[in-house]
């Protein structure tokens, strides 16, 4: 019982920063259409929000935030990550949204403090 | 043999570290080094180059590894998912060799060039004394490639 109790509590809940993740998206990206003046600003608005809603969780993690956004004009977008750590304690969670005139695809790495 | 008097405890100006000086009668003079200090001072030296986030180092892997997966070659749909696991294999691959007590996160992306806008960017919650990060834009004529690799010390 108390081994299942630990494990549940060491590793990474990827749901629940799932929602973090989708939450700071909307708050951030919303309604608006892609603007080359103003996707510098989102983007690091959207992983700034994320951050620090993750760290609020109050959890003994070091997190990455990631966050990128593309146009949509038919081009192709490939992304692709590679983690060297300690699986069961150290989970990601990649979130991947869309409007009409854009893709943002947003990755949190969590990686456990020993 | 009696020691005379600890007469002095200075520093060892060819390896820094504090050293005692005892003479004794007949003029012998030993020169004691405290084992632990001596130790510590060749760990402390040999240990800055194992534990820390070497930019240039890990630049110069990712580079590689994206030059010998994608090289030449363009942008193909039916390829790119494959390219994309390669560089981060090949990446991670070279770094767990670099034997640094360091956990690591490599990421890939790689976008048509097509007149679209592409826009990323990260932050990081971590200890900024030993953790880095590093990324490398590279690109041929018909795609861009962006890696960041995130290294967390243990």
């Amino acid at each position: 019982m108390e081994e299942y109790q630990n494990g549940s509590e060491g590793s990474f809940n990827s749901e629940e920063a799932e929602n973090v993740v989708k939450e700071g998206i909307e708050s951030v990206l919303g309604g608006d259409d892609y603007s080359q003046t103003h996707v510098n600003k989102w983007t690091a608005a959207v992983v700034e929000r994320c951050l620090t809603q993750l760290v609020k969780l109050n959890k003994p993690y070091k997190y990455i935030v990631t966050c990128s956004v593309m146009q949509k004009t038919g081009a192709g977008l490939h992304t692709a990550n590679s983690c060297y750590w300690d699986t069961s304690m150290d989970g990601s969670c990649t979130v991947r949204w869309e409007n009409r005139t854009m893709y943002c695809v947003v990755s949190v790495f969590a990686v456990c403090i020993a | 043999m009696v020691p005379i008097k600890n007469v002095f405890t200075g520093e060892d100006l060819i390896c820094p570290r504090r050293v005692h000086l005892f003479y004794f009668e007949d003029n012998f003079i030993v020169i004691l080094v405290p084992v632990s200090e001596t130790l510590a001072t060749m760990d402390d030296f040999m240990s800055e180059d194992k534990t820390t986030f070497i930019v240039e180092e890990v630049s110069k892997i990712i580079k590689d590894s994206v030059e010998t997966v994608i090289g030449e070659n363009s942008y193909k749909h039916g390829r790119v998912n494959q390219w994309t696991t390669s560089v981060v294999e090949q990446c991670l691959i070279q770094l767990s060799k670099l034997d640094k007590p360091f956990k690591f996160i490599v990421n890939c992306i790689i976008m048509q060039k097509n007149g679209a806008g592409l826009q990323t960017a990260s932050t990081c919650f971590w200890d900024n004394t030993t953790d880095g990060s590093c990324t490398v834009r590279w690109e041929n004529d018909t795609m861009y490639v962006i890696i960041s690799v995130f290294g967390l010390a243990i």
